[in-house]
This record gives C-alpha cells, structure tokens and sequence, in this order.
C-alpha cells in the first residue's frame, strides 16, 4: 500500500486554479520531491495534502484515510513542516518540543519523542534557551526536530533547507535522509536542486499546477541527457514557456 | 532630497491603523460633546414637582407662587400620597414638598421651619440627577423668599428678627431611589456616594476587554506571521479543542485580571463605607454573593469579548493588522461605557435600553448598579444572554476553523472572488 495517493487534486481560488488535476503517489522507504518555480502549486497541493487546504477536486489519501473525510486520521499519520515554520518566541526549545510531544501519544511515547526531538535538534544545553535567542538556523534544526521526533508515517516538508547557511542546510539534509524507514516517508518541495538530486528517491516537477515530468532523479537525467537536475528543469521550463505562448497546443 | 524624506515619513506613518485611531477619536469626542450639549439642555429646564402646602397664610402664598414661577407643578394640593402619586406618575418628576400647618408661626417664633422633602431617583448616572441639582438650587432660592418675606414682615408689623432669618429651613429629606427608601440623603449625594459605579466600573471593564481582547487577536496575529498557526492546525486535535484552549487561556488571564480588580475594587468600595455614608446602612452595600455576580458577568461578558476578537483575529494577517482589529472591540465597549456612565438602564430610551442589553460588554457596567438594588434578574439575564452569544460565536469560529478561510484569508479570498 502507497502511504500517499494523490488522484486527479484540482486546487482553486475563486478562478484561479492552482493545482490543476495532479497524481502521484509516495510508498512507504521513499523520499519524494516536488520542485517547480514559485507559484507553481506545490505549496498549495501540500497542504491539501496536510489538511490545511480542502481540496476543489479529486482525492488525496493518507496511510488508506482520505484527507477531506479523515482529516484527523490523516492528522495522526502526518507531520507538516511549513516553508519558514516559525516558533513560539517566549517557550524555550524544549518546552516547544514538549508543547508538541503534548498532542500524540501516551506518556511516556511522549517522553520518548521529546528526547528524540533533543537528539535531532541537536542543539545541546541551548535547547533550555528561550527560541527568541536562537539564530535561524538553530530555529530551523528545532522546528525540523519537532516534525519528525514524532516519528510520523509521512512527514510533508516544505522548503525544509530555506534561508540556511550550507553548514545548517547540509546537517538539515543529514537529518532527512536519515528520518526515512521502511514505514515512513518524506514528501517534500524543494528549489534548491542538487538537494533534490542528494536527497530524493523520485521527483516530480510542477508547472503551472500540473506536474509536466516525474521520474528518479538518474532516470531523469538519462532520458534529458543531462548532467544534473538544474538543467533538465531549465530544459522543461522552456518547454512549458513555449506550450504556454497562444496557438501552442498542450500535451 | 528633504521632501522625498517627508513623502517616505508620512507613508510610513498614515497607516490604516493610524487613520483609524484618528477616526475612533473624532467619533468619540463628537459623541461626548453630543452627550454635554444634552446635559446642558436638560439643566435649561424647570423642574417637575409636587406640592403639599398645608400651612395658610401669606409666606406660604409667597412660596406657592416662586415655586410656579421656577418649577413645573405636577401636583398642588392637600394629599401627600396623591402628590407623590402624581409625582411617580411623571417621569420626570423629581421630588414633593411638603410644608405642614403651622410653618410661618414656628418662623415668627424664631424656629426654623421644617421642610419636607421626598425625592424621586430614577437613576445614578451623571445625566439623572441633573434636575434634582436644578431643584437643590431653586430650594436655596426659596429660602432666600422665605427670609425676604420675615424681614419684610419684622419691618411692617415689627418683632424679633430670628437668628434663623438667613437660613430659615431645615430640609427633612428622603429618596426614593427605584424600590428603596434611602433615608436622610439627596439624589445629588447619593450620586456622590454612587460616582464610583458610575465611573470607575464602565471605565475598568472597557480596559479589561480591550486588554483580554487585544490579547487573543495578537495570539492570532502572531500566530499567522510567524507561521505557528499552520504547524497547530496539522496536530491531531479537533479544531474546536484549539479555538476554546485560545480562548480559555486568554480567559484565564483575563478572570485573573478580573479577581484583582474585584478585590481592589472592595477596598475602593469600602472607603466610602468608612467615610460620612454608610453604604450598609443605606442598604446600598453589595454582598459576598453580589460581588461573585458581578465576577460572573463580567467573566461571561469578557468570554463574548475575546470570542469577538478571535473572530476578528482570523482576519488578521499579521501583528500590525491584528493591531487594527482591536479597535472594533474597543467602540463596541466604549457605547455602553459612555452610556452607562451618563444614564442608568431604567432612564434611557428604549431603543438606547435595547443597544445597551444587545452589546454583552454593558451587563458588567451595570451590574453592580443593578445588585445595589437588588435587581438580579437583569443581572443573570445579561449573563445568561452574553453566555449564549458567545457560544453562537464559538460555534463560527470553529467552523471557520475547519474552512480554508484561515490560512488564505477572508479578506483575500474575497477579493480574488
């Protein structure tokens, strides 16, 4: 069983139409990645997929709970890590793990997932300091700590290296790769493309809220000829400009 | 290079929320100096009175006539209980005097003459005891008629003129102030005694929303910019469970709030109890029980404020624009203050009375008016009404917490509609 299915998601605003009738699906051991340019739709199909946003069409199922008629079922399979999640500024780090220890499990699951939570975070005596005195990436390892001490069977991570200096963003990347077992699964979306390349399993890029291409980021690249992930989407968004200018007809 | 600066300032400065303040303020001096202009026109008119003269002669001829000349007599003749009778029935009637038989010969004796005086109070607010002031003024000039006409009559017939020739009255003095008797006390200083009520309750209760309220949309606020909010709706928690753990929270703090400003206010009380009034012994004092009651509608009313703030809140983007958003809260306590402060409930007109019960915030400003009284059933009816209101409103926000509204904006997804 694919511990996501995506089918036919349509998204609008009024009439704008945001995600434009999408499928994908994520098995259990995979780490999956959207990556398209801003406003393409990603943010937007995460949460649907998180529960955030209802769906205008088609049918998002987690870990077998459809999203618009389970969504607290969905709720205790997902964990969601929005682009630039912020954090309570008067907690400490560890009162903010303990603050979402608070919503799942039994006592001592909690206990657990807090120290989970310190040993991802890896903050060291800092995790008792107030998060307003935490620089932005100590405030991203605590908030990424917070999304997968949970242990959830699918954590959804939007932009989970934004605004971090390569140290952080690497350590942050370290940290994915390894939260990923056989019954869990990370989807995420990305800019940044060599962390694409590094960290996903499959990917699938988004344009105008459609996904034009999807594949292993290997497979990709032998099927564009292509070195590395930048290129085969530059490649494809000039396809799409293209498909876009009037009288172009569309796949 | 300076005017570019100046064009950058004032851009920066005339914000939405800074136009808004500026409007609250025009309204509101407008409204308080609509408010005076009342007060002064109603200081313009005569007084409606009752008067019992038993006593014959001509000082009490003397005194009939000044009294037609600056008053307006509801009643003139020999029944004390049809004078109040009729003074009751006018609502504007203030206060009947009573001169019994024998007045002028105690007078001519060198006794002060007794003036009987039972005074109607319809309300304690600033603008209800404006015409018992007017009548305490028209007594002092009826005195001085009364010591006109003992000199007058010294000078005719001859005689003692009386060390009371100056201050020739002594007033014996009731109130009848809604169902109780206050014995020994005027409106005016029954007012004085009351100013506390009056003032300071509406003034503390408007601050204790506009701070418990100014909280939760903050709390909202800040929630959306510093993207908190997202990472709390994706918990596994009904969405009704995290409205009311805003709100109570916000309410803890707030009933905290309220619990000093009680216990202040007791001692605020009880000053005037250890001055020159008993408040106990007028029966205006407040019980245990009383004073809970006031704790409860001022917490039901405070719960109605911040589930109207957390409403509001939903449309807050960010702190600034939350900071925008108190300032419904704040015109919506500030009517019943200002209204309750110059009228009582029972005073007003009844579209004002129907205003006043509408916005739950002015049941605590007359609570503890009412409980002086001894009026509970509008006291537990405004909580009760402000308890119901508030659970419509809960209601709302949990089923716009379960819409899209929250994270694309109400405002925005409007326009984009």
């Amino acid at each position: 069983m694919h511990l996501l299915e995506v089918s036919g998601l349509t998204k609008s605003y009024g009439k704008t139409t945001a995600v434009k009738s999408i499928d994908f699906h994520i098995p259990a051991g995979e780490i999956f990645g959207l990556i398209g340019p801003n406003g393409a739709g990603k943010t937007t199909t995460l949460r649907v997929i998180s529960t955030l946003l209802s769906q205008s069409g088609g049918t998002v199922t987690v870990c077998g709970h459809r999203v618009d008629k389970e969504p607290h079922e969905v709720r205790k399979a997902i964990s969601y890590l929005p682009e630039e999640a912020g954090v309570y500024k008067n907690l400490r780090g560890l009162e903010y793990l303990e603050f979402i220890a608070g919503f799942h499990g039994t006592r001592s699951e909690r206990a657990k997932m807090v120290e989970d939570g310190i040993s991802i975070a890896g903050l060291g005596d800092r995790i008792r300091d107030k998060v307003s005195t935490y620089s932005k990436g100590m405030t991203r390892r605590l908030v990424i700590a917070r999304a997968l001490m949970t242990r959830p069977s699918l954590a959804i991570l939007d932009e989970p290296t934004s605004g971090l200096d390569v140290v952080n963003a690497h350590e942050v990347r370290n940290i994915i790769k390894r939260s990923v077992s056989e019954e869990r699964a990370v989807l995420l979306s990305s800019h940044n493309m060599l962390e694409v390349d590094y960290l996903c399993d499959r990917i699938a890029l988004v344009a105008s809220g459609r996904i034009v291409e999807a594949g292993t980021p290997g497979g990709l690249k032998e099927k564009y000829g292509c070195t590395n992930i930048e290129e085969i989407f530059m490649r494809i968004m000039e396809t799409e400009s293209h498909a876009d200018e009037p009288g172009q007809k569309r796949d | 290079m300076l005017m570019n600066l100046v064009k950058k300032e004032i851009k920066e400065l005339l914000t939405p929320s800074t136009v808004a303040v500026i409007v609250v303020i025009t309204i509101l001096f407008g409204s308080m100096g609509k408010l005076i202009g009342a007060a002064k026109d109603e200081a313009k008119k005569k007084p409606s009175i009752a008067v019992v003269i038993r006593d014959k002669g001509p000082l009490a001829d003397r005194m009939r006539a000044f009294l037609r000349l600056k008053t307006i007599l509801v009643y003139d003749g020999d029944s004390r209980e049809k004078g109040f009778a009729a003074l009751k029935k006018n609502d504007k009637g203030v206060a009947l005097l009573i001169i019994e038989p024998g007045f002028e010969q105690a007078l001519r004796e060198g006794r002060p003459g007794l003036v009987h005086v039972e005074w109607i109070m319809r309300g304690a607010g600033l603008m209800d005891t404006i015409s018992s002031g007017i009548l305490e003024k028209t007594f002092q000039d009826l005195n001085k008629v009364i010591s006109a006409h003992l000199l007058d009559s010294a000078r005719a017939h001859g005689g003692i003129i009386s060390a009371h020739v100056l201050n020739p009255t002594v007033k014996i003095e009731n109130t009848t102030y809604k169902k109780k008797r206050i014995p020994a006390l005027s409106p005016n200083k029954i007012a004085q005694v009351l100013v506390s009520q009056s003032i300071a309750i509406p003034v503390a209760v408007m601050l204790i929303i506009m701070l418990g309220g100014s909280m939760v949309i903050t709390s909202m606020g800040l929630e959306k910019e510093n993207k908190t909010l997202e990472t709390l709706l994706t918990m596994p928690v009904p969405r009704s469970t995290i409205v009311l753990g805003k709100i109570m929270g916000s309410a803890a703090v707030g009933l905290f709030m309220a619990a000093f400003y009680m216990v202040g206010f007791k001692f605020y009380i009880n000053s005037f109890e250890a001055g020159t009034v008993d408040l106990a012994m007028l029966g205006l004092d407040l019980t245990i029980f009383d004073y809970v009651l006031v704790g409860v509608s001022l917490f039901s009313s405070l719960l109605f404020g911040l589930s109207i703030a957390m409403l509001l809140g939903i449309m807050a983007k960010d702190y600034k624009s939350a900071q925008v958003l108190t300032y419904p809260i704040m015109g919506l306590a500030m009517i019943p203050m200002f209204l309750t402060m110059y009228r009582d409930f029972d005073t007003v007109a009844p579209a004002v009375k129907a205003v006043l019960f509408i916005i739950p915030f002015s049941h605590p400003m007359m609570a503890m008016r009412h409980l002086t009284l001894d009026n509970y059933l509008l006291v537990t009816l405004g909580i009760g009404y402000s308890l119901a209101v508030t659970a419509v409103l809960i209601a709302v926000i949990v089923k716009i917490f379960k819409t899209d509204k929250l994270i694309t904006g109400i405002m925005r997804v409007n326009r984009r509609a």
